[in-house]
């Protein structure tokens, strides 16, 4: 199937002028969001766009303007309105994700310079002493007993509004400028900050648009600070005018999506899982388990005959379940394709893409009208692809400047021009990428989140029963890429001297839940195995992975 | 106060003969996702908020129940 013609667009150079380009949009609803209780709230874009050229002024004020400012809050507006606000005065936000444990917390935003640090009331008790005396200014949003709140700092008076969004007009970015720095797993054992620019992010926001029109109503399960999140999941939505519909709380995002009743939503393939798992319980609660069971075993050979189309009853099944849905765009790791093939029989067309932070992220994606199953699509205008020996190579506008302060690791990701993606892949003849494995050593769970091994080696290494230990993903469910973060470990002979097996392992097992203990849940090892020997290495004395 | 715990895995994730020392993510085998829906269940059940950040500590259904004697969380 060949590529048609691309959707209309705006063609923003940097997101000064995107900000603008909001304006018009008016009293139409930008972001709606649901409390606890499942009441509804929402944002304009007038509101959106007054609260950002407020908060620019402020930056400007406070002699931040085109300062580093870290963001580190929940999904909610307050994010938007603060990443707007930033980047449209010239200023690079720094996207760090809260659920980070603290010392990374403030490793990452002092790292990156960050003058000015916008917290959750959860994340700022925690952290703001630390980054204080690290010199960076503390502001929290969403209550708490904070002394500068987001409220405060931004002083908005309703009657500069209009004098703010014009000093904004009149100095907009450099589109080459650095306009975000986000946080990638590398192969080392800390994340590596991204520099992506503020064409970057623009542009490929409106590739997006080009490639896939967003409806009126799209909800995002994404997390904003992951420029999947952002780019794709909340800045493309807002450039075509949109109504955005966010999670507040992760906890009630199977709730939230329903409630907002959208059109397209935007995912990781564990949430598309989520929804499958719920419309075939649902049924199968009910008591159509045999019914629902020979309707997508026809399915499945009228598509072998690529005569596939959603079944009615399924399709009315889906409708009671979770409304309006008819896209998923799906991303961030390999989706199980059973998963995606019977998702249609619902009436879900599933559009898988394939994006990295270094690419601000979207590099393909299938379309509406173009689309090859399990593949992760057609190429996004302003992109170019080779490959080298299979590897994925990238080159275009869309890409990365480089690592904050570490030119070397930006040496080695580049071949020229060429940004060395360390994925494997081939094209077909259409033009559809698809994907094959990973070249990097990175564990990829289902949900998109990645672990370096190397992080999880380097809490254990001080381990003393421990003479060489390498992390590594172990399969733990039903498709290959259902993973769980696994060690091995070669106990060191000398202290393990005269110990049984098990006596080793138990007590290699303390020490991991005591290091489980101060990790995120997704970061936790779960399996311990142990090596009778030692791991074979390379030349230069690295472990074979 | 474990029977109830047990009633709420159990009406989220089908999961049945629960003890003190299950283990949410080895035994039960829990995704991110069941263990958010989880937590969601516990505080509509409990009228509380639960900070995600707290969730990381626990593992076991033994420290679900140490964890709401902590904060004072009881069935009334």
């Amino acid at each position: 199937m060949k590529n048609k013609a691309y959707y209309e667009t705006p063609d923003y150079q940097e997101l000064g002028s995107a900000l603008q380009g909001l304006v018009p949009m008016g009293d139409a609803p930008a972001v709606t969001w649901y409390d606890r209780a499942g009441k509804e709230s929402s944002k304009t874009y007038a509101e959106l766009v007054r609260d950002a050229a407020a908060f620019a002024a402020a930056l400007a004020r406070n002699g931040l303007a085109g300062s580093h400012a870290a963001i580190a809050l929940d999904n909610t507006y307050e994010w938007l309105w603060v990443f707007f606000g930033i980047t449209a005065a010239g200023g690079v936000a720094v996207l760090v994700d809260v659920e980070q444990p603290e010392d990374i917390l403030v490793s990452m935003i002092a790292g990156a310079d960050a003058k000015l640090a916008v917290l959750s009331a959860t994340v700022a008790p925690l952290v703001r002493d630390r980054l204080v005396r690290e010199g960076v200014r503390v502001v929290t949003a969403g209550g708490g007993n904070e002394r500068e709140t987001l409220e405060s700092f931004t002083a908005r008076n309703p009657e500069r509004d209009e004098e703010n969004l014009k000093a904004l007009a009149a100095k907009l970015p450099s589109p080459e400028d650095v306009a975000v720095i986000a946080f990638t797993s590398g192969t080392s054992s800390q994340p590596k900050p991204v520099m992506l620019t503020q064409k970057g992010i623009a542009r490929n926001a409106c590739g997006s648009i080009s490639m896939v029109k967003p409806t009126p109503r799209v909800f995002t399960s994404l997390p904003l600070y992951h420029t999947y999140g952002l780019t794709c999941g909340a800045l493309c939505i807002l450039f075509a005018g949109s109504e955005l519909g966010i999670c507040g709380d992760i906890k009630r995002m199977s709730r939230d999506f329903v409630l907002f009743d959208a059109e397209i939503l935007m995912a990781v393939p564990l949430v598309v899982e989520m929804i499958y798992r719920r419309l075939t319980h649902g049924m199968e609660a009910k008591g159509y388990k045999r019914v629902l069971d020979g309707s997508l075993a026809r399915y499945n050979i009228l598509k072998a005959f690529g005569l596939a189309r959603p079944m009615k009853w399924l399709v009315k099944a889906k409708q009671k379940g979770v409304g309006k849905l008819a896209t998923i765009v799906c991303g961030g790791a390999h989706l199980a394709h059973s998963v995606a093939d019977n998702m249609y029989a619902f009436g879900i067309l599933v559009l898988e893409g394939y994006g990295i932070t270094e690419c601000s992220p979207l590099v393909s994606v299938n379309r509406l009208c173009c689309r090859e199953p399990h593949s992760a699509g057609l190429l996004l205008p302003g992109y170019e692809l080779k490959f080298d020996n299979e590897e994925i190579l990238l080159r275009g506008e869309m890409l990365m400047k480089g690592y904050y302060k570490d030119s070397e690791a930006t040496a080695e990701a580049f071949d020229g021009d060429w940004f060395k993606t360390g994925d494997m892949g081939y094209m077909s003849p259409g033009g559809f990428l698809y994907i094959t494995g990973r070249k990097k050593n990175l564990i990829v769970l289902k949900n998109g989140k990645k672990i370096a091994p190397e992080e999880i080696e380097s809490y254990l290494a001080d381990v003393p029963l421990i003479r060489e230990v390498i992390a590594h993903g172990a399969p733990s469910g039903e498709s290959t890429d259902d993973v769980r973060v696994a060690v091995t470990i070669y106990p060191d002979p000398d202290a393990t001297q005269g110990m049984s097996s098990y006596e080793v392992l138990e007590r290699l097992q303390r020490y991991v839940d005591e290091i489980n203990a101060k990790l995120p849940t997704y970061k936790q090892i779960q399996m311990v195995n142990l090596s009778s020997g030692e791991f074979e290495k390379t030349s230069s004395r690295k472990i074979k992975r | 106060m474990l029977e109830l715990v047990s009633n709420i895995i159990y009406s989220i994730t089908g999961k049945k003969d629960i003890t003190l020392d299950t283990d949410l993510v080895k035994d039960l085998e829990l995704t991110s996702f069941d263990i958010m829906n989880l937590i969601c269940a516990f505080e509509e059940r409990f009228d509380t908020t639960i900070p995600t950040r707290d969730v990381w500590n626990i593992h076991y259904v033994s420290d679900i129940l140490e964890y709401m004697r902590k904060r004072g969380i009881t069935d009334s």
